[in-house]
C-alpha cells in the first residue's frame, strides 16, 4: 500500500516498513511483557472489527474558547481541516505548517528527514505495534517546524461524530530556544490511534497537555515519540476522563545532556469498560538530565488503571536524577490498581528512585474533615480533588485548569 | 608543628581557585582561628588539609613536622594525627556509631604500628572520655549520627577527638546551629583537649566561638587569602565593625 | 548495666571490624574433596529418573511422581524474561545422580561417614564432627553441656552433591515429635505425611527448573513441627556441590503443623571449577493456623572467577504456603554467590490474617548475574506483607530485583509494605528495579519505594577522615544500607553474612 495508488512518494517507503513491521511482529502474543495487564485485544481486535457500546454524555464540558488568542487546528472524523491552518500561515517566517498530505507528496518537504526518526528510537525493547499499525494507516495530520527562538500556544481539537476512525500522524519540528505550548482536546465518537513525534532541540522548552474528554465512546491510543537534544526541556501532560480503554504510550529520548522531562498522568475512570493505560519510557543517554514521572488515578465501578514505566539510564549517563511516582486512589469494589514501574540503570552515580501507593481514601483524613462538620460525600470529593491537585499544579493555564476541573466535578456530581 | 606554605588550592568540579597563596605555622599547643566572610574559601581550607577528593592543590605545601603530607590519602592525614570536626558532621544510617569509632581508633593504631583494642577496651577507653566530656552512652548505640540534634552531632565530633587523640584539629564552623548552651558544652569538651602538643585550627564566621575558646591568635581571610594576622583582639574588632572595614 | 546492654546491642557492629580484616580473602570454599563417586550416567532420560529413584529404595507412587513431571519437563522450555545472559546449558552434559561410594549403604551414625567428607564439611566450618555436634547422633549428654554453655545448638542436615549424609540431634528433637531427616529418608518412612504435602505448593508442572527437579531430585531435607511445638534449636541443611559436571538437584519440605515454630537454615558453597553447574532447587513451606516458620538462606555458591569463567547456575523455586489462619513465614536471604541467580521466593498468603516478609541482600561482583525478589500473593483477608531488599551491584555484574505484589479481590485489609534500595559501585555494572504491583480490593493498600544510587561520596569522605581506609570504609558502609535484613537473620548467621558481605565486594573498590 503507497500514499495515493498513483504517483509515488517519499512516505511511501515508510508505509511499506511499517506495514512489513506490522505483519512481522507478534501483535497477538500475550504473554509479552508489553501486554502484561491489557492484553492487545483490548486495543486491535476492537480497533479493527468490534466497536464499544457508545454512551454518550450529555453534560456540556465543553472548552470554552471565547476571548482567547490563541491558536486552534481542527480535526473532525479524522480528517484536518485545511482552513484552520491559515491562521498559522500567516505567521511563515516563525512557522512552517503543513498537512500530512502536503507535506508527503513534496519530495523536497523539511519533513522527510525527521520523519520517523523519533519512532525508530522508541522501538527497543518493544516494537510499539499499535504506532506500527498507525505508520500505514494514517493519512493525516500535521507537520509544522517552529522556528528559533519562536513563542507559541495552540490548541488541536479533535471532534469525532460519525464513529469514523481517526488515524492521525503528526510531525512537530522545535528548533534551538523555542517556547511551545500544545494543548489538544479529543470529543465524541471517534476510534483515535494518534502517533506524534517530537524532536526537540537544543534548549527549547515544550509544554504538551492533552485532555482526552469524557463523551469519548471508544478505545483511544495515543504514542509521544520524543527526541530531546541538550538542555531541552519537556513536560507532557496527559488528562483522562473516558469511560473507555485508553493508551497513552510516551517514549523520550534524553540523547543530550542537561535534559529536564516530566510525564505526568491524571485519570478518572468510574466504569468497567474504563482502562487508563500509561506506558512510560524515558531513556537517559547523556549526563545530568533529570526525569519525573507522576501517574495518579482515581479508580470507582470497576474501573481500572495500568502503569508500566521505565527509567533507562546508560552507562555514560551520570548524574541522572530519575524519579517515578504512580499512586492509585481505589473508591469501590472491583477496580484494579496494576502497576509495574521499572528501574534499569547502567551508571553509578545517579539518583534514581520510584514509589507507589494504592489504596483507598484516609480515614483519618476523612475525619478530620468530618469533625469540622464536612459530610461525608463532599469530604470525600475534596480529598479526590486534593488527590488530583498535583497534577493540576504542573499546568498555569487558568482556562485550561478550569476545564479539567469542570470534568472532575462533573464526575464527581 | 604544622606549616602552610603558599598554598594555592582549585576546586576541580567548578575549576575555580579558593584558596589563593596561605602562609600559616602553627607551634604545638597553639590554638589558631581563622574568620572571614562567607565566601572567603574558609571550608576549602579545611577540605583541603583533611584531604577531601575534588580539591586540587596547584601550589605551594602542607607539612607536619616538616614533611609534606600532600600526597597522603584523608584516612592516612587521619591517621598521621589531622583531624576534621566537620561543620555538617555524616549520617550513615545502619551504621552503629560505637562500631564506626572502634573501626576508626583500630585502623589508626594499626596505621602508626600499634595493637588493636578489643571490644572490651575499646568500651573501657570509650567510657573513660565520654564521662570526661559528660557524654551520655546511650547516644553511641545509635547509628552514626542519625536521628542526632545539632548539638549531639557537634559533641559526637569532640568525643571522636577525644577518642582519636589527634594531634592537629581543624573546627570548621563547629559553633554553626548551636545555641549557647550547646555552644558552651562543646567548647568546654575543646578546652579539656587542649594541651601543649595538640593544636587547634578553628573555623568560624562569629566571634562569639572565641568567647569560649581562647585563641592564640586570629587570622582573617578573605579571598583566599589570609589579610590580617593579630591576637585574640581582632576578633572583637570584627564583632564590633563587621569585616568590611577590614576588606576595604 | 547500660554497658552489658551496650555489648550486647552492638555484637553485630563489632564483628563488622573482624569481617573487613578478611576482606582480603578469597573464595575460601572453593577447595574439592577428593572422594570416590558413585554417578549415575551423564545425561537425562527415564531411565535416569528410574535409577535415581531406584537407588533412593523409593515406593512406587513416588516413581510415578517423578516420570509424570519429567515428562511434563521434555516438552516445557527455560523462561527467557530474567536479565540473565548465560550459555545455553545442555542438559545431557549434566550427571543428575553422584554420590560417595562410602554412603552406598546409608550410614547409621555420623562415626560410619568417610572422613575425607566430615573434614569437607569441617573445613566449610559446619559443625558437623564438634563434639556436641557428634554427641547428637549417638544421643550422649554433651549436648546438655552446651546448653548450660548458653550457645544456642544447631541440628543439621547435610548435603553432599546428590545424598544427605548425615542429621544431627534427631534423637532429641524425636522426643518432641519433630521430624527432622533427609527427604530421601521421609520418603521411606514417613509416606503419608509426604504424600499429603510434597508439590502442593510448588506443583510439579509450575516452571521449567521445578519441574526438572521434580523428575531428578536426588535428596534434601525434610521438617515436620507437630502441634504447639517450638522447636528448640536451629535447623539447618549445608548444601554442597563436589562433583564435576553434577547438577545439584534438592528438595525441601517443610510442614509446621498448628501453632508451631521453626527457625531453618541453609547454607550452600561449592569448589572453584572451570564449568558452570547446575542448581535447580525446590523448597515448599506449610504453615498451618497460628504457625511460624523463619527460612534463611546464606547462599554463597561458587561465582565463578573474576573473568566470569565457572561457577554456579542457580535456579531455585522456594515457595510458602500460609494456610492457616494467622500463619506467618519469613524469608531471609543473603544472596553473594552464583555465577547466575535466579530466585524469587515467595509467600501464599491464604489463611485470614497470615503474614509473609520478605528480606534480602543481594551482592553480584565481577560477572555475577542475579535476577531475585519474592512474591507476595495476597489471598486471605487481612494479610499482611513486608518485603525489604538490597541489592549491590559492583565489577560487571547486573543486578535485578523482580518482585510482586498482588491484592486478590477478596483480600480486604490487607497491606503491602516495599522497600528495595540498589547501590551501584562503578559504572560497568547494572541495578535494575521491577517490581510488579496489582491492588485489586479497594480496603487494602500497597506502598512501594525504592532509591538508586552510588555510595555517598561524603559519608566515604568522613570514615576517611576518621582514618579507617578506603576499602574498609565500603564495607563498613554497605554494611550499614543491609543492616535491616542482616538484623532479620539469627545471630550466628548474622555475623556470618557480615563478613561475606565485605569478602563478595572484594575488588571492587578504587
Amino acid at each position: 500500500m503507497c500514499f495515493d495508488n498513483k504517483n509515488s512518494y517519499w512516505i511511501d517507503s515508510f508505509i511499506k516498513k511499517y506495514e512489513e513491521s506490522f505483519k512481522k511482529v507478534d501483535l497477538l502474543d500475550r504473554k509479552s511483557e508489553y501486554w502484561r495487564f491489557a492484553s492487545p485485544s483490548i486495543w486491535y481486535d476492537n480497533y479493527i472489527n468490534k466497536k464499544l457500546p457508545s454512551e454518550k454524555q450529555i453534560e456540556n464540558f465543553s472548552f470554552n474558547y471565547d476571548g482567547m488568542t490563541d491558536f486552534f487546528i481542527k480535526f473532525k472524523d479524522g480528517m484536518l481541516d485545511i482552513s484552520s491552518l491559515t491562521e498559522l500561515n500567516k505567521d511563515e517566517k516563525n512557522i512552517e505548517v503543513s498537512s500530512y498530505k502536503d507535506a508527503v507528496t513534496n519530495e523536497n518537504h523539511w519533513s522527510s528527514k525527521k520523519f520517523g526518526l523519533a519512532q525508530t528510537n522508541a522501538e527497543k525493547p518493544y516494537k510499539r505495534p499499535l504506532a506500527l499499525f498507525n505508520g500505514l494507516d494514517s493519512r493525516e495530520g500535521v507537520f509544522i517546524k517552529f522556528k528559533k527562538g519562536m513563542r507559541k500556544k495552540f490548541h488541536i481539537i479533535y471532534e469525532g461524530n460519525e464513529q469514523k476512525k481517526s488515524t492521525i500522524r503528526n510531525l512537530f519540528d522545535f528548533e534551538e530556544d523555542v517556547d511551545i505550548t500544545i494543548i489538544e482536546h479529543f470529543y465524541g465518537d471517534s476510534k483515535y490511534n494518534i502517533v506524534s513525534e517530537f524532536f526537540n532541540d537544543k534548549n527549547s522548552k515544550i509544554e504538551h497537555i492533552k485532555i482526552i474528554n469524557q463523551d469519548i465512546t471508544d478505545t483511544f491510543i495515543y504514542h509521544l515519540f520524543g527526541n530531546c537534544q541538550k538542555n531541552s526541556n519537556i513536560k507532557a501532560i496527559n488528562f483522562s476522563f473516558s469511560e473507555n480503554p485508553v493508551r497513552n504510550e510516551v517514549n523520550l529520548h534524553l540523547e543530550g545532556p542537561e535534559c529536564n522531562a516530566t510525564v505526568a498522568s491524571l485519570g478518572f475512570g468510574q466504569k468497567a469498560t474504563s482502562i487508563c493505560d500509561n506506558t512510560v519510557f524515558i531513556s537517559h543517554q547523556e549526563e545530568s538530565s533529570k526525569s519525573r514521572q507522576i501517574i495518579k488515578n482515581a479508580l470507582s465501578g470497576g474501573a481500572k488503571a495500568i502503569f508500566q514505566g521505565k527509567i533507562y539510564v546508560s552507562s555514560v549517563a551520570q548524574k541522572t536524577d530519575g524519579y517515578q511516582m504512580s499512586n492509585g486512589l481505589i473508591l469501590t469494589d472491583n477496580c484494579q490498581f496494576l502497576v509495574k514501574p521499572e528501574l534499569e540503570i547502567y551508571a553509578d552515580d545517579v539518583v534514581c528512585s520510584h514509589g507507589s501507593i494504592s489504596g483507598t481514601l484516609n480515614d483519618d483524613h476523612l475525619f478530620y474533615l468530618q469533625s469540622r462538620g464536612i459530610p461525608l460525600l463532599e469530604a470525600q470529593k475534596q480529598l479526590i480533588q486534593a488527590f488530583f491537585a498535583e497534577i493540576l499544579n504542573e499546568i498555569n493555564d487558568e482556562k485550561v485548569i478550569n476545564h479539567i476541573q469542570k470534568q472532575i466535578s462533573i464526575k464527581l456530581a | 608543628m604544622f606549616e602552610i606554605q603558599n598554598l594555592h588550592v582549585n576546586i576541580s568540579e567548578v575549576d575555580k581557585k579558593i584558596i589563593d597563596g596561605i602562609n600559616l605555622k602553627i607551634n604545638p599547643g597553639e590554638v589558631h582561628a581563622i574568620m572571614g566572610p562567607n565566601g572567603s574559601g574558609k571550608s576549602t581550607l579545611s577540605y583541603t588539609l583533611s584531604g577531601k577528593d575534588g580539591y586540587q592543590v596547584i601550589n605551594g605545601d602542607i607539612k607536619l613536622d616538616d614533611e609534606s603530607i600532600l600526597e597522603l590519602e584523608a584516612d592516612e592525614r587521619a591517621a598521621k594525627g589531622i583531624f576534621l570536626a566537620f561543620q555538617y558532621p555524616i549520617e550513615i544510617p545502619g551504621v552503629g556509631n560505637l562500631s564506626f569509632m572502634r573501626t576508626a581508633l583500630n585502623s589508626q593504631r594499626k596505621y602508626n604500628g600499634n595493637s588493636e583494642l578489643n571490644p572490651a577496651e575499646f568500651l573501657k577507653v570509650l567510657k573513660e572520655k565520654a564521662n570526661n566530656l559528660n557524654i551520655d552512652m546511650e547516644m553511641l548505640k545509635r547509628p552514626l549520627n542519625v536521628g542526632f540534634s545539632g548539638g549531639e552531632k557537634k559533641r559526637n565530633e569532640i568525643l571522636q577527638m577525644a577518642l582519636l587523640e589527634p594531634r592537629f584539629c581543624v573546627l570548621d564552623e563547629t559553633d554553626s546551629g548551636l545555641d549557647v548552651d550547646a555552644m558552651k558544652q562543646v567548647s568546654n569538651g575543646v578546652n579539656s583537649l587542649r594541651s601543649d602538643n595538640r593544636s587547634f585550627l578553628i573555623i568560624t564566621h562569629y566571634q562569639r566561638l572565641l568567647n569560649y575558646i581562647k585563641p592564640d591568635f586570629v587570622h582573617i581571610m578573605a579571598k583566599g587569602k589570609i589579610i590580617k594576622t593579630a591576637g585574640p583582639e581582632l576578633a572583637i574588632e570584627v564583632e564590633e565593625h563587621g569585616y568590611t572595614h577590614l576588606l576595604t | 548495666m547500660s554497658e552489658i546492654k551496650l555489648e550486647a546491642k552492638e555484637g553485630i557492629d563489632q564483628d563488622t571490624v573482624e569481617s573487613v580484616k578478611l576482606l582480603g580473602e578469597k573464595y575460601k570454599y572453593g577447595f574439592s574433596t577428593d572422594i570416590d563417586m558413585d554417578y549415575a550416567p551423564k545425561g537425562l532420560s527415564e531411565e535416569i529418573v528410574k535409577l535415581i529413584s531406584e537407588k533412593n529404595s523409593e515406593p512406587i507412587w513416588m516413581l510415578n511422581w517423578r516420570l509424570e513431571a519429567y515428562r511434563r519437563w521434555i516438552k516445557m522450555s527455560e523462561p527467557n524474561w530474567p536479565m540473565l545472559r548465560y550459555k545455553n546449558i545442555d542438559y545431557n552434559e549434566q550427571y543428575y545422580y553422584a554420590k560417595p561410594k562410602s554412603l552406598k549403604k546409608r550410614p547409621k551414625s555420623l562415626s560410619e561417614v568417610e572422613p575425607a567428607l566430615l573434614e569437607t564439611y569441617a573445613k566449610l566450618g559446619i559443625p558437623l564432627k564438634e563434639q556436641e555436634f557428634l554427641a547428637g547422633v549417638v544421643g550422649s549428654k554433651d549436648g546438655e553441656d552446651r546448653k548450660e554453655n548458653n550457645s544456642p545448638k544447631v541440628a543439621v542436615d547435610a548435603v553432599f552433591d546428590s545424598v544427605s549424609v548425615g542429621t544431627t540431634f534427631k534423637e532429641e528433637l524425636e522426643k518432641l515429635g519433630i521430624i527432622f531427616c533427609s527427604i530421601s529418608e521421609a520418603i521411606r518412612s514417613h509416606p503419608d505425611l509426604v504424600k499429603k504435602y510434597i508439590g502442593t505448593v510448588v506443583p510439579r508442572t509450575d516452571n521449567y527448573f521445578a519441574t526438572l527437579n521434580s523428575a531428578v531430585f536426588s535428596d534434601g531435607s525434610f521438617v515436620y513441627i507437630p502441634e504447639g511445638v517450638r522447636c528448640p534449636m536451629e535447623l539447618s541443611t549445608y548444601f554442597r556441590i563436589n562433583a564435576e559436571n553434577t547438577g545439584q538437584f534438592e528438595r525441601t519440605l517443610i510442614i509446621a503443623d498448628k501453632g508451631s515454630y521453626v527457625s531453618y537454615l541453609e547454607g550452600c558453597t561449592a569448589p572453584m571449577r572451570d564449568t558452570n553447574q547446575l542448581h535447580a532447587a525446590v523448597v515448599e513451606l506449610v504453615v498451618l493456623d497460628d504457625a511460624n516458620i523463619k527460612y534463611s538462606t546464606v547462599q554463597n555458591w561458587y561465582p565463578g572467577d573474576e573473568n566470569g569463567k565457572g561457577g554456579i547456575y542457580n535456579f531455585v523455586t522456594k515457595r510458602a504456603d500460609c494456610r492457616g489462619k494467622n500463619s506467618k513465614v519469613m524469608w531471609t536471604q543473603i544472596e553473594t554467590g552464583s555465577a547466575v541467580t535466579w530466585k524469587y521466593p515467595s509467600c501464599i498468603l491464604r489463611g485470614e490474617n497470615s503474614q509473609g516478609e520478605f528480606y534480602s541482600v543481594a551482592i553480584a561482583n565481577n560477572y555475577q548475574q542475579a535476577d531475585t525478589g519474592t512474591k507476595m500473593i495476597h489471598l486471605g483477608k487481612g494479610t499482611r506483607s513486608r518485603i525489604v531488599s538490597k541489592g549491590i551491584s559492583a565489577g560487571k555484574a547486573q543486578n535485578t530485583y523482580r518482585g510482586l505484589v498482588n491484592i486478590h479481590p477478596k483480600a480486604s485489609n490487607s497491606r503491602n509494605f516495599t522497600q528495595c534500595d540498589s547501590l551501584l559501585i562503578g559504572n560497568k555494572c547494572g541495578a535494575h528495579t521491577v517490581p510488579y504491583i496489582e491492588n485489586k480490593n479497594n480496603s487494602s493498600r500497597t506502598e512501594h519505594e525504592a532509591t538508586t544510587s552510588k555510595i555517598d561520596d561524603d559519608q566515604l569522605f568522613y570514615c576517611l577522615q576518621r582514618g579507617i581506609n578506603e576499602e574498609d570504609a565500603v564495607a563498613l558502609i554497605i554494611n550499614g544500607f543491609c543492616k535491616d535484613v542482616l538484623q532479620a537473620l539469627p545471630m550466628e548467621f548474622a555475623l556470618e553474612a557480615q563478613k561475606l558481605v565485605a569478602i563478595s565486594l572484594e575488588g571492587s573498590v578504587g
